[in-house]
């Protein structure tokens, strides 16, 4: 008898552990980062913006200036809304040119809808933006909404920036947003390389010794020669830049 | 004492090249240019230019698609070249019955199938503003009943710029009046309608211009000398011929005799 109970004491404490384990272990929140993240398509770079828990994959051709994004957030409540734009004269969110993706009030799909921010609390869906855009999707994946498009720079914008955002759904439009800090300082310049060659110290300097050389080429090679890293700390660096005024 | 360092130094400075940005920019060559169509060549006609309007299908089946086809819907499916052998990046949809065989009739079924068209999804046919996808897309097969030509099917391939695409290219050909060939009585052979290229996707020819105008009895064309963008590859053998002038048949010169 006692022989007999003796083997499953070891068993019942093993089982015990792990249940425990496994409770403790569980992560009751996980944000978006670019390492955790699995998209459906590639893209050369991925950034962690500093606010709301985002990440944004983009891909930059230089010779066409074209950029392909997928910006991924995670609205506050199952049926809220998340946008991502961009600002051609580099400000903040007013005069910008977003994508908002929201739930369908019928049926299971995510909507996108292009807005443009004329002021504060007064936005207009528009059919287009000034500038080109295509390729325009947006999915729904374990409680992130992922914004996919495809958008050209134009060449006579020097100073652009995008803005992101999220905030909740009311009567199938969307409402106004939080107004925490990381609502109010969702807002990045894009990197140097992507700005007009004016814009970038290399690329002046490239202007000096090269005079006969064309903008295009200026544009391209200045884009071409930054590395993967120095783009990467870029982009860090002007973020949290961003952030701390 | 001094003058040994002097010529450490002259020995040295001979090995020294100064760095140079033009010379920094040469080692990198820009991306490549951008293609479009060439002068000369067919492109495609603007009066077709059409957004095809989808809405997302949840679930797929025999049955399902019945229900779609009853309710004036196409069962449908738009997927992507990248990875889409393992079925990444797929997307069931449902068309309308009415705007593809409407095109499919007015285009016809080979040449629908060779140029691209806006797809846009919606969450229902009617909402304008929201859309759940939009993209540039392929035609990649279509199912059309025997009887009826009644479309069953279709499916879509995503086509961004950097995209190359097999397509299956229909052949126009022109010139028949003036043959040497066919003015003698010969006969045209045509032995291919379509020849498969590798495109890339800002420059899918509609079509291909075959030239008969010189072509005499017993002679042939083969698919090296089609005219296209050279940016085009062809898929099967240069020598492979796609139509024949032929002479007279045995029977009928006996006749003659």
């Amino acid at each position: 008898m006692a022989l007999h109970d003796l083997p499953f004491t070891p068993m019942t404490t093993i089982s015990l552990f792990i249940i425990l384990f496994s409770l403790f272990s569980t992560p009751s929140h996980s944000a978006l980062t670019c390492a955790s993240q699995k998209l459906n398509r590639t893209y050369a770079n991925c950034t962690n913006l500093p606010t709301l828990g985002a990440t944004l994959h983009f891909t930059f051709n230089a010779t066409n200036r074209t950029l392909s994004v997928a910006f991924s957030a995670s609205p506050p409540s199952p049926s809220g809304w998340v946008a991502w734009g961009l600002n051609l004269a580099g400000g903040g969110m007013a005069g910008a040119e977003a994508l908002l993706a929201l739930p369908s009030t019928s049926g299971s799909a995510v909507t996108l809808r292009r807005y443009n921010l004329t002021s504060y609390k007064s936005i207009d869906v528009v059919k287009a933006f000034t500038f080109e855009s295509w390729d325009l999707s947006a999915e729904e994946t374990n409680g992130a909404i992922t914004i996919y498009g495809t958008v050209k720079i134009p060449d006579s914008a020097e100073n652009v920036s995008h803005v992101w955002q999220v905030g909740p759904v009311a009567a199938g439009v969307p409402a106004v947003h939080g107004f925490k800090d990381d609502n109010i300082h969702a807002k990045a310049a894009l990197p140097v390389a992507l700005a007009g060659s004016s814009g970038s110290s290399a690329a002046s300097g490239e202007n000096a010794t090269t005079p006969a050389s064309g903008d295009k080429k200026n544009g391209a090679a200045a884009a071409e020669r930054l590395g993967l890293g120095f783009h990467f700390w870029l982009v860090f660096a002007l973020m949290v830049g961003v952030v701390a005024l | 004492m001094y003058l040994p360092r002097h010529h450490i130094l002259t020995r040295l400075s001979p090995y020294r090249r100064h760095f140079s940005h033009s010379a920094a920019a040469v080692l990198r060559p820009p991306g490549p240019e951008p293609l479009t169509y060439l002068d000369g060549f067919p492109r495609p006609d603007p009066k077709h230019d059409e957004t095809i309007l989808a809405i997302p299908r949840a679930d797929s089946g025999k049955n399902i698609s019945a229900k779609e086809r009853r309710a004036g819907r196409l069962p449908s499916i738009v997927f992507e070249q990248e990875d889409g052998q393992h079925g990444g990046n797929k997307r069931l949809i449902s068309v309308r019955t009415d705007q593809i065989r409407k095109l499919v009739n007015h285009l016809g079924r080979s040449f629908f199938l060779s140029r691209l068209f806006h797809l846009q999804v919606r969450a229902h046919f009617d909402s304008e503003d929201d859309f759940v996808e939009t993209v540039r897309v392929l035609p990649r097969a279509i199912h059309l009943k025997a009887g009826t030509d009644a479309p069953l099917n279709v499916t879509f391939i995503r086509a961004p710029s950097n995209a190359l695409l097999k397509v299956d290219v229909p052949l126009v050909f022109r010139g028949e009046d003036v043959s040497p060939g066919l003015k003698k009585g010969a006969s045209l052979n045509t032995i291919k309608r379509t020849v498969k290229y590798l495109c890339p996707a800002d420059i899918i020819p509609p079509y291909i211009d075959v030239d008969l105008s010189e072509l005499d009895v017993g002679q042939k064309l083969v698919m090296g000398d089609l005219k296209v963008h050279p940016a085009l590859k062809l898929l099967q053998s240069r020598d492979e011929a796609v139509v024949k002038i032929m002479g007279q048949r045995v029977s009928e010169l006996q006749k003659k005799k």
